[in-house]
């Protein structure tokens, strides 16, 4: 547990001066604007394959992906794009890499986040990976592989008005959220830490999506925004220099790649993949290539 | 009161023949001695109230039959019935002897006959209604030829020239491309008199024809069934016309609560009815 | 939030929309055809003289009209496939899977559209059409359906603009339809009013040319030998009916 501690402050430390900095190392791409042509070249070619392919797939050779297309850098399509199988973002970049390392064709389903899992489930994806928080909930009913560790940020106006530096001093304020997650609950146990301590709830405003909620605090209706860093970190790159990470929570939670409960044969296939192109530097390529600290693929045990 | 007024100075005239001669032939050629349709002891009920207790009626060759009566009498039942229109609850119809919407299913049983076979009986007998009831979404032309080609099984140009000759002739040539709506209630009648005349009905009914309309129109519809019974077609005609009823039937009947109770020649019939029920009737219409 | 026209203009031609727009089109008139044909089954069902089958249309309106239309989605989606196992390979297609739950629901709403146009039939229609010797099915087919169709035009009409409203909903089967690229867009641009201003166009240019379609198909049941011409005459549509 000590080293988890460790590995989860210096994660945070590093977000922190990722986050001042406002930009991360290496050459971040702005979603919207240019259309990165480069991918994370696979180091591995077909001649490489060193990891046998999962027999259990839906479409004999092809992995399928379920993944909703929506959420830059994680994923996302260039501009007048429209085809899943030429969407880009870390996790459709990844999941390339890992096709080719099983020699697999991927083929990516564009699908919507609440049917992700149920899709799983019902047997029309061999993968879901798609910036997925690995939980309780969702293990119950499908297995996941860490691939990366994630945490949430406060964002403020650039400048930070309302002065926010820890969660204490977002009682009474207004804030938005992408509801229904990890962050709803949170937020909502911070609220009532607010009450219990004498002060004033926080206001809590769930949306549906990411670009909702990050709209309220272009129009100025919220103060902060309370989500996941990844989204902040494209949403600092669409409107630089108008925004800052207030304060970071610590970063453990992980995003995992889903396959099927059970499903061993799978399993064992991605896990092996992710950790090859993880020491190989594939993954850390493509990360930086998105703007993302590679520290970040030290998932939390 | 009578409407009836036997042709004016001034009206347009209306061709002779509203039948052609072939037809006016076969409709001689009808056996004399057997009723061209006959109702035989007719029971007709809805739920608990008796619309038609027993009633027996039959007519023959070239007659003009009216009935008269007041509302809820079942004059207009007994038309439909005659008319296979409605199944029977006790009875039977003939048409030239033979049975019709039923069959003999043996030891006295009648069976009724399926929709289907019943429809093809229907062509001996011609109806018109009170209120009309052409096609709206059909012109004058259209309603006349439909039964000519849906049943008939007429080509179009064949139903075409038959629809056109009869509106000529009951005096609507000139309107035959008109829609139902705009024609007046006399000449939608007129419509639906040759709708049915084309068939070659062995026999008309006429279901108060005229109660619906203004007036004014009543005459162009009675003169067209004068001409009518003039060349010869079996009629039977409810109506409230005393004067038609006294100008062209043969024989006048009474209906009143589901039963025909008196019937005569017209003179006999509007002179001395013998009938109190009768005589309070007419009373009340002259 | 400035509104910016070029961003609005690129929305308006982007590929997102226009592949967007073709689904929902599609999807709109399969789920409207298929479910006006069930509607005429149902309603026939109703009318029939077999308690059996009355009761059967009965119960597929009371079910179909009750349950949501996002709950029908997600049913024949997920549902379906357990219960028939043809259904559970790739072919099975977002679009095909609510093609199916959209038709079913349409049927329930035009079976009972179609029924009411049923009986504000004249019967004196069918009387006049039996006593001419006419059988069952040309009385149906030739004097009460026409008259059937122009009586429930309008009422339909409605029906086939909420649908294609409704194709919205395809969303939670992942189908890419108008609103839903709309959104995605959104979500990566941020550029709230630009995208769905595009995608407002887009629904009013289409039941704009929908209204028109309508508006000619009354006119054809405009049972007048003179059509009241007029500069308005196509939008008049029954207005239009001489008396």
């Amino acid at each position: 547990m000590k080293l988890a501690t460790r590995l989860a402050a210096l994660s945070a430390a590093v977000v922190l001066v990722a986050a001042c900095s406002n930009g991360a190392s290496g050459v971040p791409t702005q979603a919207g604007a240019s259309a990165p042509a480069t991918q994370a070249a696979p180091t591995a070619e077909a001649s490489l394959v060193t990891i046998a392919p999962p027999t259990d797939l839906i479409t004999e050779g092809t992995l399928t992906d379920c993944v909703d297309i929506e959420y830059p850098p994680m994923e996302f399509f260039p501009p007048d794009v429209t085809d899943p199988n030429q969407a880009i973002g870390f996790d459709v970049d990844a999941a390339r890499a890992v096709a080719d390392r099983l020699g697999l064709d991927l083929e990516i389903r564009n699908t919507a986040f609440d049917a992700l899992i149920p899709d799983l489930q019902a047997g029309r994806c061999d993968i879901v990976w798609s910036a997925l928080y690995v939980s309780e909930t969702r293990l119950e009913v499908a297995d996941a592989v860490p691939y990366m560790a994630t945490g949430q940020v406060v964002m403020v106006p650039i400048g930070n008005p309302p002065g926010i530096t820890q969660e204490s001093d977002l009682c009474g304020r207004t804030i938005s959220i992408q509801g229904g997650g990890l962050v709803q609950e949170r937020a909502e146990a911070a609220s009532a830490a607010c009450e219990a301590a004498g002060s004033q709830p926080i206001d809590i405003q769930a949306y549906e999506t990411v670009a909702e909620e990050l709209q309220q605090i272009i129009g100025g209706r919220v103060e902060a925004v309370w989500e996941t860093d990844t989204a902040v970190l494209n949403f600092q790159f669409s409107h630089p220099n108008e925004y800052e990470v207030a304060y970071a929570l610590p970063r453990d939670d992980n995003y995992g790649v889903y396959y099927e409960k059970g499903s061993t044969d799978v399993g064992d296939a991605l896990t092996a993949a992710i950790a090859a192109l993880k020491d190989d530097g594939t993954l850390a390529t493509i990360a930086q290539q998105y703007g993302m600290d590679p520290a970040i693929l030290e998932v939390v045990e | 009161m009578s409407r009836y007024l036997p042709p004016q100075e001034g009206d347009p005239p209306l061709a002779h023949r509203i039948l052609d001669p072939e037809v006016i032939a076969e409709l001689q050629a009808l056996p004399a001695e057997v009723p061209v349709i006959e109702a035989i002891d007719v029971h007709r009920e809805y739920g608990a109230h008796r619309v038609l207790r027993g009633v027996s009626f039959s007519i023959g060759r070239g007659e003009v039959k009216a009935i008269l009566g007041p509302s809820g009498s079942g004059k207009s039942t007994l038309l439909r019935c005659i008319a296979l229109l409605e199944p029977l609850d006790g009875g039977q119809v003939r048409i030239e002897g033979a049975l019709v919407g039923a069959r003999d299913a043996g030891g006295g049983r009648l069976e009724p006959l399926s929709e289907s076979a019943v429809a093809r009986q229907r062509l001996d007998v011609g109806m018109v209604f009170q209120r009309f009831n052409l096609f709206p979404h059909l012109t004058a032309l259209g309603n006349v030829m439909i039964g000519l080609t849906e049943v008939r099984g007429l080509s179009r140009q064949d139903a075409r020239v038959v629809a056109d000759t009869m509106l000529e002739r009951v005096g609507l040539g000139h309107r035959r491309l008109f829609y139902p709506s705009e024609l007046s209630g006399g000449q939608q009648q007129r419509v639906a008199i040759a709708r049915a005349l084309v068939m070659k009905p062995k026999v008309m009914l006429f279901d108060e024809p005229t109660s619906a309309l203004d007036p004014e129109l009543v005459g162009d519809v009675l003169r067209v069934m004068e001409e009518l019974a003039r060349e010869g077609m079996t009629m039977v005609v409810v109506t409230h016309e005393i004067g038609f009823a006294r100008g062209v039937a043969n024989r006048v009947l009474m209906m009143d609560d589901g039963q025909i109770i008196e019937e005569g020649p017209p003179d006999a019939f509007f002179e001395s009815p013998q009938q109190p029920r009768t005589r309070r009737f007419l009373e009340a219409v002259r | 939030m400035s509104f910016d026209v070029d961003v609005f203009i690129t929305a308006l031609f982007s590929r997102a929309l226009r592949e967007g727009v073709v689904l929902t089109i599609a999807l709109t008139v399969v789920s409207f055809g298929v479910g006006l044909a069930i509607g005429l089954v149902i309603a026939l069902m109703r009318g029939s003289r077999y308690a059996a089958l009355r009761a059967a249309g009965w119960t597929y309106i009371w079910l179909f009209r009750a349950l949501p239309t996002l709950i029908l989605l997600f049913l024949v989606w997920y549902g379906l496939p357990q219960l028939v196992p043809a259904l559970r390979g790739p072919g099975f297609e977002p679009f095909l899977a609510a093609a199916i739950a959209l038709s079913v629901n349409e049927g329930a709403y035009a079976a009972e559209i179609i029924r009411g146009g049923l009986l504000s039939i004249d019967d004196g229609q069918r009387v006049a059409a039996r006593a001419l010797g006419m059988q069952p099915a040309s009385v149906f087919r030739r004097i009460v359906f026409p008259q059937v169709v122009r009586v429930i035009t309008p009422a339909l009409s409605n029906d086939f603009i909420t649908l294609l409203k409704l194709t919205s909903l395809a969303y939670a089967l992942s189908l890419r339809e108008l609103l839903t690229m709309a959104q995605i867009q959104v979500s990566s641009s941020f550029r709230f009013a630009e995208w769905y201003g595009a995608a407002a166009i887009y629904y009013l240019v289409l039941v704009s040319v929908f209204m028109l379609i309508q508006a000619w198909f009354e006119r054809r049941y405009v049972w007048a030998s003179q059509r009241r011409g007029s500069r308005f005459g196509v939008l008049r549509g029954f207005g239009g009916a001489a008396r």
